[in-house]
């Protein structure tokens, strides 16, 4: 294990900073920016939006294997 | 290992490294030549597209003609050994199964294992049900001065002021906007007001009075205002860095790279060049913001597909947050990006991720905007899906007061929303206040776009932008592929590049 690389086998490993977090139901959270209020202007994206709750709350014990609940909140 | 998709997963390969992703959860797995091989042989014998538990539990039960988790592929044995393919196709089936293996499939003898806090739901989710974002204004766009002191050929705001004429904001106006931020943001803490315009430099003393209102009142609401600024740079002085300090605004500083670039289409009254003046002035304006936090961005056009190359001018002259977007205008443009220019596009892309790494590996990094990939604290899927928040969390307002979904959208008639002295602008723009067009936005992303839907970026993009889909397509459903292309590129490149800095770490 390295920095924020996640173990999970000798032969495929799987990056932990890319797990989404899990606490998807909260639609209404409002603590993150929106897009186009910083350098995109044209060309909105949403991956590199940090997320001022999660910097606490998130676990770095989690695996991929939390996808799953992903799927279960966009269901 | 080759490009491919293959829903959900999406593999690609970086400077030797290669890469799977799970555009359902945009998870990312790296594999090792054996895992890579694995997965080739995977996707081989999946005959029923994706590899999913049907083939990789039926692998388990030893149900597949003439193979069991023993039965490694002689392919993978001949070439990596038995003890490492063995390894590495059990890895992989694994993967395979803890993605896709459900609950209701009975021929998987290690679900337990595959799938700790797994509910019965997880494996059944199929078509998603329509999804409507509910959350309130939290930002608006004041469009301060609808007029510039430039004349960029591709500007998407001078179409609105040459037709009615250049218009500044009054101070009543602004403060209007404020207050009706204030009232239709609901419980949101957190508030973002972008001065822009036009050159919002240009009405200084509106900015600076409506900070200082905007201030007084979220104060009073308990709420908090971050400020951002976007400006072409012409005007500047110690004066107006030290407003930008004392309030810690985010500065945009527009600049398009080399001379001759940023000259070609970036053009003063009279036709005169900007960049001399311009570079010297974010040069200044970037030693001087305490905070550093700006961006230094540039448009790229038809005009300079080695748009690297005016990256790597300004990491040349200290600038350190560079973002470099894309031109955006009507394809009958001399200066639009076309489908042929791809290839082009793509390889630079790459160039400038090489350029990126040798920075990086010098100790002297630069930030590229699309590069950046949120840290471990980075949005939940709600907001991943969301995308830009356009027509619902964020809105555009003109001089007059006039509401539109974002910056870009202003002067395009079909997409006025009213105007923030409507008597019920408020209540419409609350999130069950039925105005019409707002509930189109709030129900427009990646995972209501029917093309988006089943694409392996589509946590990474949020669905793309409306009022370019609007512009080139007609639809903000729209999807465009030229922009998703080289989307997908930033994407992976962003993935790769978290991934070799990481693993430069000591």
């Amino acid at each position: 294990m390295r920095g924020t690389l996640e173990t999970t086998g000798k032969h495929v490993v799987t990056l932990g900073w890319s797990i989404l977090r899990n606490e998807a139901a909260d639609w209404n959270c409002d603590e993150c920016n929106t897009s186009c209020q910083s350098a995109c202007k044209t060309s909105c994206t949403v991956a590199s939006q940090s997320c001022p709750k999660g910097q606490q709350e998130r676990s770095s014990k989690e695996t991929f294997y939390r996808g799953r609940r992903t799927k279960m909140a966009l269901a | 290992m080759a490009a491919a998709q293959r829903w959900p997963w999406h593999e690609f390969s970086f400077r030797g490294r290669h890469y799977l992703v799970n555009g359902e959860t945009g998870v990312v797995h790296l594999l090792d030549e054996a895992a890579a091989a694995a997965w080739e042989v995977l996707l081989d014998r999946s005959t029923l597209g994706p590899p999913d538990c049907a083939y990789t539990c039926s692998i388990d039960q030893g149900q597949e003609p003439g193979q069991s988790a023993e039965q490694v592929p002689d392919t993978l044995v001949s070439r990596f050994g038995r003890a490492v393919a063995t390894e590495a196709w059990q890895e992989v089936c694994t993967l395979v199964r803890a993605v896709s293996c459900s609950e209701s499939c009975s021929a998987s003898p290690s679900k337990a294992q595959v799938k700790p806090g797994a509910s019965p739901e997880a494996g059944s989710w199929a078509e998603p049900e329509p999804i409507r974002i509910g959350t309130p204004l939290k930002a608006l766009c004041l469009l301060v001065a609808m007029d510039c002191n430039l004349a960029c050929r591709y500007c998407f705001a001078a179409p609105d002021w040459h037709a009615r004429g250049p218009r500044r904001m009054p101070l009543t106006v602004a403060c209007r906007a404020i207050d009706f931020l204030i009232e239709a943001s609901g419980a949101s803490r957190f508030l973002q007001i972008d001065f822009f315009g036009g050159e919002p430099t240009l009405n200084l003393e509106v900015v600076r009075e409506a900070t200082a209102y905007a201030q007084t009142v979220a104060r009073q609401h308990d709420k908090q205002v971050n400020f951002t600024l976007t400006t072409n740079a012409l005007i500047w002085s110690d004066e107006i860095a030290d407003f930008l300090n004392e309030h810690h605004f985010q500065v945009i500083l527009s600049l398009d790279g080399r001379p001759e670039v940023h000259d070609r289409l970036r053009r003063r009254a009279g036709d005169q060049p900007s960049h001399a003046l311009v570079l010297r002035n974010v040069t200044q304006a970037v030693a001087s913001l305490v905070d550093q936090n700006y961006w230094v961005r540039g448009t790229f056009t038809r005009f300079n597909l080695d748009f690297a190359s005016d990256v790597e001018y300004l990491v040349k002259h200290g600038f350190r947050q560079i973002s470099f977007e894309p031109v955006v205008d009507l394809p009958d443009r001399p200066w639009a990006l076309q489908e042929e220019d791809l290839p082009r596009l793509l390889a630079e892309y790459e160039r400038l991720a090489e350029l990126y790494l040798e920075q990086a590996a010098k100790g002297d990094p630069f930030e590229f905007f699309h590069f950046r990939l949120a840290p471990p604290s980075g949005p939940c899927v709600a907001r991943r899906i969301s995308g830009c928040g356009a027509g619902y969390q964020y809105l555009a307002v003109t001089p007059e007061g006039e509401l539109y979904p974002c910056h870009q959208f202003v002067g395009r008639d079909a997409y006025r929303l009213g105007s923030i002295f409507d008597p019920d602008a408020v209540q419409r723009f609350s999130p069950d206040g039925g105005c019409t067009l707002s509930e189109r936005f709030r129900r427009t992303h990646a995972q209501s776009k029917p093309e988006c839907r089943r694409c392996w970026a589509k946590l990474y993009c949020g669905g793309g932008c409306h009022a370019n889909a609007d512009l080139l397509a007609g639809d903000i459903a729209a999807t465009l592929p030229l922009f998703c292309t080289l989307q997908k590129k930033r994407v992976e490149l962003s993935i790769a590049l978290r991934t070799e800095i990481e693993l430069m770490k000591p």
